[in-house]
């Protein structure tokens, strides 16, 4: 209840206290959860205005900035996606009869992605949250901010797909890029990101990190090997899983991986996308995580101190993604919520348990040590890959553009090796030789392992 | 000829392979309607194709809103276009197709899926007979044979090799994973039962065979991106071609099926990996990261990527202009009058509901529905102005005070009679119902209300099958009347089951 002292931190290689508020704004558009995609689509603007609902209702409001976001005209869609496109979903409506087939066709709309009625509005709503989230981060007003009907990672430039239409992600990013040298985007939905990851292919501005369901799954992308291209290269990278994956397991692999990409690459800003389909028992989703494994993630990248956009995404039981939304945001501002849910405008989806947390379901986790530890290597040896890029490209950090209040004191707290890593001439021998990569990264594994150890309070 | 003529035709070439022995269609039926008289042909064909009834088809065929195909006008469509393997879809063929068939050139996809799943059994067998005696009907060999042969020729021409990327992505929808799965596994039947891989098709194959063409669409799209597709080739053209004409498979084709069966099973221990299709579809078991090199290339150059501009350190001096701090956007919180009293009269952050209440059947209906406004009440006090500007006052049970009893017996009326498993539109009836309320009305009653008291039921009455999610119920079921006043009684599951069977289910018919 009280800002915590133990949920809300988990011990980073950033900072060994993490306990301090952060400034958090939130972006929500009160009409969000009457959009509505179809009968029978699974995917439901209303599980926005549920956890807008146990937001409020659990009193986080009161830690928040709140905004109403500015919705996203035309042209600034058109900073991304095409002219042709942009004009097509501002044009259309919800009556197929007067669809232009080729149309349908060419943009990809039609049966994953309903044209429906107010698509448009819906559109300019995401993107305003998340591009309103980015000039938020760009002015220093806020840590962390937040946009749980942003995070539509699967839209291209000229194509919907997936259930996403305009790529608010990629709008706020550029956004970000006005004022920070390198953006960070993780994500999290079990699902590719491939839309991100699309758009930032080819350049070292901006490196992507996913995490998602891989082999007979939608999108399709996101092989391990893939891993950028041209100026781009070795800032992409895939992290691909099998289903049933649990806590103990992604915890491990996201710290591990997140570890060395923020010693690397020393992001000035992260973007994450908490798409909620990784939850178990999602309707779309395969992976095992609890709600509590989920937000980890967050509170890990939290624990940086680095300026954050937190987005929504995938999710399709919607009960759950409203638990998850409202704990993260929870995360956010470092309070650890009651399990038992306040009573609230929409309390009796959460029955018949009406708790904040669920419980992961009794599946086979299908990643096995063996191949979670092959993942780790290949992902570890892409990084060192960007290791050898000369360093002056990074040497000197820009004045450090956020400051969160306490960020001298973490700064001191940051184990040695992060700056020893980054003073451009002093590499570990051991992440230059390709032969002791292995027992680097071991060292890593074993050093996360063990750090998690005390708090694993599954 | 005309369609009552080729209708005649049909049935009297099904007849001479021995179906529909006992139906006589007079020529003055068949004049007078063709479209019925194919009907009823195609009804007896595929009740003796398919014995025990397993794959019997309704008839007339009807999409999944409700409305009706004219197989005879979609047949002749597609056969005057070049047969099923010679409809290209990307050009408009099967949107033509449709529309011929007298349903929207939108719905060209369903109306491909019916034409397999109707009229792809039909066209195997009257296959046979070209392939015994030579074309039918209309005695135009070439055009004949385009429709017949299959895809093996047809297709591998006029299926455009499309080099944009995109395209192998529209195969893979996020909502459709069993398809694939399968798909793959009769693919595999096939490959494995290469010996006598028609009948493998013939058997089971038309449930997946439109999936398997356009698998091989996606992959002959990669083939001309340059990937290492040469695999390809091998196992899906000729696995469709068997599925397609199932007795025609050819001495040449044989041997490719034989090879790609070996393939298929090479591929699994193959660890240098160079076949990658198939892996790719049996990932799931085998470790993706050695067997597979199978992936969806990202496409790249100006048409996928947006312009990053290098990084010069400088940043925008004008950050603090209209155009940037619009996007800000309207700030709800902190109220900007708010007073710390207003700030704080609420309960300490982060805190849940308390345990124990005072109610006389705490869990009941009727005391969350209190508790529920207690809190409403408390929040609407702490928020002032923010409450409304949130849409508190349009959320949960209480917007239903809008609606009146009958609307709300009509809605779920409407509701229960067109569920998801209906088939039919549940939207289009509620907007033809309730005229005078808009569409945001009805999604915010669906979603505040209605969704909300059939969870209200199933957490007392099905607890273990709780699902808010997929709306394929067949039927809804709710406790109690407007507002529950009956279901408010009931506090325990003991209870309320004693009560289903009187008066707390007086909705549910």
């Amino acid at each position: 209840m009280a800002a915590s002292g133990e949920g809300a931190s988990l011990p980073s290689p950033a900072s060994g206290e993490d306990a301090h508020r952060r400034r958090v704004s939130y972006f929500y558009e009160p009409s969000i959860g009457d959009y509505y995609y179809g009968q029978g689509h699974p995917m439901k603007p209303h599980r926005i205005r549920m956890a807008h609902s146990l937001v409020v209702h659990y009193g986080l409001h009161r830690l928040l900035e709140l905004s109403r976001p500015y919705p996203a005209s035309e042209a600034d869609i058109r900073r991304f996606h095409s002219d042709d496109y942009v004009a097509f979903l501002a044009s259309a409506t919800g009556n197929p009869g007067v669809l232009d087939p080729r149309a349908v066709k060419r943009f990809n709309v039609g049966e994953d992605c309903p044209v429906f009625d107010g698509l448009f509005p819906f559109c300019q709503a995401s993107a305003g949250g998340s591009i309103g989230a980015a000039v938020k981060l760009n002015r220093e007003d806020a840590d962390i901010a937040v946009n749980w009907a942003g995070g539509l990672h699967h839209a291209k430039k000229s194509e919907a797909s997936g259930f996403c239409y305009v790529n608010d992600i990629v709008l706020a990013i550029l956004e970000l890029l006005k004022f920070h040298r390198r953006v960070l985007y993780i994500d999290i939905d079990v699902h590719h990101g491939d839309g991100v990851e699309e758009a930032f292919f080819t350049t070292n501005r901006v490196m992507t990190v996913s995490f998602h369901k891989y082999g007979d799954f939608f999108p399709g992308t996101g092989h391990i090997s893939d891993v950028g291209s041209a100026e781009g290269r070795h800032y992409a990278l895939n992290v691909p899983l099998s289903d049933g994956i649990d806590d103990a397991t992604y915890r491990d692999l996201f710290q591990c991986i997140i570890k060395k990409v923020m010693e690397v690459y020393q992001p000035d800003v992260v973007v994450l996308q908490c798409g909620a389909d990784s939850l178990a028992g999602d309707r779309l989703g395969c992976f095992n995580l609890s709600v509590k494994g989920h937000a980890d993630c967050l509170r890990f990248l939290r624990s940086y101190n680095v300026p954050m956009m937190v987005l929504g995404g995938g999710g399709y039981t919607i009960r759950n993604v409203a638990r998850c939304w409202c704990y993260e945001t929870a995360v956010a501002v470092g309070i650890e919520p009651d399990n038992k849910l306040p009573y609230n405008d929409y309390y009796e989806y959460f029955g018949p348990d009406y708790s904040l947390h669920i419980q992961p379901k009794s599946v086979e986790n299908l990643n096995t040590t063996k191949e979670v530890e092959n993942i780790k290597n290949m992902i570890l040896e892409h990084l060192s890959q960007i290791e050898h890029v000369p360093s002056a490209q990074f040497h000197d950090r820009p004045s450090d553009p956020e400051a969160p209040e306490e960020k001298e004191e973490d700064i001191d707290k940051r184990p040695p090796q992060r700056s020893r890593l980054w003073s451009g001439g002093a590499y570990d021998s051991d992440t230059e030789d390709p032969d002791n990569l292995k027992s680097g990264s071991n060292d890593l594994t074993a050093n996360s392992q063990l750090k998690d150890e005390p708090k694993d309070d599954q | 000829m005309d369609p009552a003529a080729t209708v005649l035709a049909i049935l009297s070439k099904l007849q001479s392979l021995g179906f529909c022995a006992g139906l006589r269609i007079p020529d003055a039926t068949a004049a007078s309607d063709p479209s019925e008289a194919f009907d009823a042909v195609l009804a007896t064909f595929l009740r003796e194709v398919y014995v025990g009834g397993r794959e019997a088809r309704p008839i007339p065929a009807a999409l999944g809103d409700g409305r009706c195909v004219d197989l005879l006008r979609l047949f002749l469509a597609v056969r005057d276009a070049g047969g099923y393997a010679g409809v290209p879809y990307s050009r408009g063929g099967w949107a033509a197709a449709a529309e011929s068939a007298g349903v929207d050139a939108a719905l060209a996809a369903p109306v491909k899926l019916l034409y397999a799943k109707y009229l792809g059994p039909l066209d195997r067998w009257i296959q046979r007979i070209v392939e015994a005696q030579g074309p039918f009907l209309d005695g135009d060999t070439r055009q004949r044979q385009e429709l017949f042969v299959g895809s093996n020729g047809v297709e591998g021409q006029e299926a455009p090799l499309d080099c944009d990327g995109r395209e192998q992505r529209h195969v893979m929808l996020k909502r459709k994973r069993g398809d694939m799965v399968g798909m793959l596994g009769w693919v595999r039947e096939i490959a494995e039962n290469a010996g006598d891989g028609g009948a493998v098709a013939a058997r089971s194959g038309d449930e997946y065979f439109s999936v398997a063409l356009a698998v091989r669409k996606a992959v002959t799209g990669k083939r001309a991106r340059g990937a290492n597709g040469s695999l390809y080739e091998g196992i899906f053209p000729v696995a469709c071609n068997c599925s397609m004409s199932p007795t025609s498979v050819g001495v040449c084709s044989k041997a490719k099926l034989l090879n790609s069966s070996i393939m298929l099973k090479e591929q699994k221990n193959d660890l240098a990996g160079q076949g990658k299709c198939a892996t790719r579809m049996h990932n799931s078991s085998d470790g993706w990261l050695f067997t597979s090199q199978q992936k969806d290339e990202i496409p790249v150059g100006p048409n996928y990527q947006v312009h990053v501009p290098q990084w010069t350190g400088e940043v925008p001096v004008n950050y603090d202009d209209p155009e940037t701090l619009k996007w800000l956007g309207t700030k709800v919180w902190p109220p900007a009058n708010g007073s710390s009293e207003t700030l704080f009269c609420g309960d300490p952050i982060g805190k849940g509901r308390e345990v124990v209440c005072g109610c006389n059947h705490p869990g009941s209906v009727e005391c969350v529905r209190f508790h529920v406004a207690e809190r409403r009440f408390k929040l609407k006090r702490e928020l002032g102005a923010a409450f409304y500007a949130w849409g508190f006052d349009r959320m949960g049970e209480e917007i239903a005070l809008s609606w009146t009893d009958e609307e709300e017996a009509s809605f779920k009326a409407v509701a229960q009679r067109n569920a998801a498993s209906s088939g039919r539109n549940f939207w289009n009836r509620l907007h033809l119902f309730f005229q005078f309320k808009g569409r945001k009305e009805l999604v915010s009653y669906y979603f505040n209300c209605f969704l909300l008291r059939r969870r209200c039921y199933q957490n007392r009455i099905t607890p273990k099958y709780i699902d808010s999610d997929d709306e394929e119920e067949k039927e809804f079921r709710f406790l109690g009347n407007r507002l529950g006043h009956h279901a408010t009684k009931y506090h325990n599951t003991k209870h309320t089951i004693c009560i289903e069977n009187t008066d707390s289910m007086d909705l549910d018919e």
